[in-house]
């Protein structure tokens, strides 16, 4: 057997984390503090919530609960979910413009923006 | 290598790769981020694609993918596990023949396809961009997961060629 590592294997490493960190700083650089909430389930934005108000909002979805969200203090956080991996849950909660929270198995995507979705797709609407 | 031999080898990897999915499955991986895993399960494959032929070696992860998906994380991830599996084995299956390229960096480059092609999927699936704010977090993650199972895997291969002098 030849060499573990070689010269190629450690360029690769450190071109993928540079990429790694250029994106991650690219990323961080667009978010600022949001405003709105948007609760998107299956691809469809169902919900708006104000991220300077304190909600609670519960995603139904085929007359059971998936999701719990609550709006605190500025900040977005998923508190309870009916999925087995409970990642969203233990996501930290969030409150800049892009990040957003996904629970894959009930395909619910957590988005903090700037802008209401849902006042959007009504303006194309009209 | 005889037929006889080659079927019991693949059927081997196979329960030695589900083995390593189930035992992954009991460890808690979760920083809230869908998608870091170790992906012990690809020693085994990898080891597979320097020593079986690639035929077997897509058999062995295609199946792994479908038994540990059915019965470990569920029946919806599956299309995020095979178009994982899919790209990180095309990647890995190319990058192998290189010269310059040891088992560690087709690894990386393998966990790193397999979270792109992930990403990818998630992002048709659920019809939501924001996932990929994700893609430096997993790319991380498919470094450090990719180089201890690059380590891992030459050290597997280096003692079975020894032992063998794999006839193949």
């Amino acid at each position: 057997m030849k060499k573990i590592v070689k010269k190629l294997d450690v360029l690769i490493v450190i071109i993928v984390l540079t990429v790694a960190l250029i994106s991650a700083l690219i990323i961080n650089a667009s978010f600022k503090q949001g405003k709105f909430v948007n609760v998107q389930v299956d691809g469809d934005i169902v919900a708006v919530l104000d991220l300077n108000e304190n909600t609670q909002y519960d995603v139904v979805k085929n007359n059971i609960i998936t999701n719990t969200v609550i709006v605190e203090n500025g900040y977005v956080n998923v508190v309870d979910a009916s999925c087995p991996d409970k990642i969203c849950v233990n996501h930290k909660r969030i409150n800049q413009t892009g990040e957003s929270i996904v629970c894959l198995p009930n395909k619910v995507v957590i988005t903090v923006s700037d802008t209401n979705g849902k006042t959007e797709i009504d303006g194309v609407a009209q | 290598m005889k037929k006889t031999k080659r079927i019991s080898i693949s059927a081997l990897c196979v329960a030695l790769a589900f083995v390593l999915s189930y035992f992954e499955s009991l460890i808690p991986l979760n920083f809230g981020v869908p998608g870091i895993k170790l992906g012990l399960a690809n020693i085994v494959v990898l080891t597979a694609l320097y020593l079986l032929p690639k035929s077997d070696a897509f058999v062995i992860s295609f199946i792994r993918i479908l038994l540990s998906g059915l019965l470990f994380s569920g029946a919806f991830s599956l299309a995020y596990s095979f178009a994982g599996g899919l790209l990180s084995f095309c990647v890995m299956l190319l990058l192998k023949n290189s010269k310059k390229i040891s088992m560690l960096g087709v690894s990386v480059l393998g966990a790193v396809s397999h979270n792109v092609a992930q990403i990818i999927v998630a992002i048709i699936i659920m019809e939501s961009k924001s996932i990929a704010y994700y893609l430096p977090v997993l790319l991380i993650s498919a470094t450090v997961s990719g180089v201890v199972v690059g380590i891992l895997s030459a050290v597997v291969f280096s003692r079975f060629y020894k032992k063998n002098n794999c006839d193949k």
